[in-house]
């Protein structure tokens, strides 16, 4: 069973993005912010990471940052959720080096498929 | 001269210029002393034929100037020039029956015979004069045209400028607006696009409760949303002036029950909410829905930049003619830097941008209370509270 770690701020975005990606047979670690997920990261070693952007304490593009300087981390596949849909936003996070994003709000496949896609 | 002209006839050229001359001629002796007029000048000051001569010049002057005109006159018999007279005065010369004219002199002096005398040659300028006064009315007037043709251009150009601040404003506002909406809008609809694919996975009848918590999460969901749609037509009806206070009278204590009972719901775990009512007047006449709308933007922001376990208090009370409302909460409280900004339209402050909000709740609020004839003011400090203060009218005047 791959393990994905789920980081996002919103509760409910995050429980129910959990809980699709539980009945599509993942392990899901949550994190409710970008500092603790990048502990959890760091821990746990997932297969794969989909992170928020705007959160408290650490952004996603700050989880990203530290999580591709960490060679432990650095390879892991790392998929943005945004709900900003600027071009220029999502430019900033590909330069960054994530592997796809997501902007919100997505359905079941999108997020399966990107998540397969990996 | 001309050949055409002999010599002997000059004399009585000079004799028909003399008599059918348009201008007034006049020859003096040294004292002033009228010795000859041609008739051109008794027609212009109304006399007749020989009744001037041997009369004093100042005869012909006003009496205001008479005195004035004999120094002149001998003045001039001292020095004689061939020169105009009075240059730059209003000369005015005074007609037999009183009444006075514009007149322009010019002076001469001659020898004949070993004695000396004055000529006048004067013209009547009455028509130049008025002429002259017609020209100075045109010319105060088109000046006058002229300011108030350019103090509307002044005020057109301000009315440009004024449109074009208030233009920038609203694209500013637009803009802003879209990146909130874009951004605040699609949390929420995540999670309703998410339930609803929970809500399809659960169909098959035996998992009632998932089904139930996904459907539940659907309508907070949409219901956060048209509030957020509503505080956005709040503030496009303000901006348009279209919100009117309506007053009626009504019991401030129970607005507050009822408002509690409707917003208890949506507290977090252990966010109780306490009300006390401080005075023995209850009533106010006031726009109740204005004030419910208040207290459920103030309150709702306590619940949600409070922690779970916190509560708030809504305190009311009347005192005369002025009723004060607190909303107090134990939450993250505001920066001191992001103070000044609080009631600025899409404003959120540092530590509240991850946290679900427009940034126009407490814009509009401040605008009810100023159609409440009231004033709202707030005290912060960073993870200790806020406690916001409303201070109104018990009775407005709309």
């Amino acid at each position: 069973m791959k393990t994905i770690l789920l980081i996002e701020d919103d509760s409910d975005v995050r429980e129910n993005t959990a809980e699709i990606l539980e009945l599509a047979n993942y392990r899901v670690l949550k994190a409710e912010n970008g500092r603790r997920g990048v502990e959890m990261a760091r821990k746990e070693q997932p297969d794969l990471v989909l992170c928020d952007i705007m959160m408290p304490e650490l952004d996603g593009y700050g989880v990203l940052h530290l999580l591709g300087r960490d060679p432990a981390t650095a390879e892991v596949p790392f998929i943005f959720l945004t709900a900003k849909a600027e071009r220029s936003e999502v430019r900033k996070g590909m330069e960054l080096g994530a592997d796809d994003y997501l902007t919100k709000p997505f359905d079941e496949s999108e997020l399966l498929n990107a998540i397969e896609g990996r | 001269m001309h050949p055409a002209i002999a010599k002997h006839d000059v004399a009585h050229v000079c004799e028909l210029l003399f008599s059918s001359a348009a201008e007034g001629l006049v020859v003096v002796d040294l004292h002033g002393t009228i010795l000859l007029v041609n008739p051109r000048m008794e027609e212009l000051f109304g006399y007749v034929p020989g009744e001037l001569i041997g009369r004093p010049i100042e005869l012909l002057v006003p009496a205001a100037g008479r005195k004035a005109h004999v120094a002149h006159r001998q003045e001039y018999a001292a020095h004689p020039t061939k020169r105009p007279m009075g240059i730059g005065l209003d000369l005015q010369g005074q007609r037999k029956d009183g009444s006075t004219f514009a007149v322009e002199v010019s002076l001469n002096h001659f020898e004949l015979h070993g004695d000396r005398f004055i000529m006048g040659l004067l013209t009547d300028i009455t028509k130049r004069r008025s002429a002259e006064a017609a020209l100075q009315r045109v010319n105060a007037e088109l000046e006058q045209r002229v300011e108030e043709r350019t103090a509307d251009v002044k005020a057109a150009e301000k009315n440009l400028r004024e449109a074009l601040v208030k233009e920038k404003e609203l694209n500013a506002l637009k803009s802003r607006f879209v990146s909130m909406a874009s951004h605040e809008f699609r949390t929420p609809l995540s999670t309703i696009l998410s339930s609803v694919d929970l809500i399809g996975r659960y169909n098959d009848g035996s998992h009632k409760v998932n089904v139930e918590r996904h459907v539940t999460k659907v309508r907070s969901k949409v219901r956060e949303l048209t509030a957020m749609l509503n505080d956005l037509l709040s503030l496009e009806k303000l901006e348009q002036g279209q919100v009117q206070c309506i007053p009626e009278d009504f019991d401030l204590v129970d607005l507050c029950i009822e408002l509690l009972e409707e917003l208890r719901d949506l507290a977090k775990p252990g966010q109780e909410i306490r009300f006390d009512h401080r005075g023995e007047d209850r009533r106010l006449y006031q726009d109740p829905r204005m004030l419910a709308n208040i207290l459920r933007n103030l309150l709702t922001n306590a619940m949600k930049y409070s922690p779970e376990d916190r509560p708030i208090v809504l305190r009311t009370a009347i005192d005369g003619a002025q009723v004060e409302v607190e909303v107090v909460d134990q939450g993250i409280g505001i920066p001191a830097e992001d103070q000044p900004h609080l009631f600025q339209r899409f404003f959120r402050a540092g530590n509240a941008v991850t946290i679900q909000g427009t940034g126009l709740g407490l814009n509009i609020v401040r605008r009810y209370v100023d159609l409440m004839g009231g004033t709202i003011a707030f005290i912060s400090r960073l993870n200790e509270g806020t406690t916001f203060t409303i201070h109104m009218p018990t009775r407005v005047i709309p």
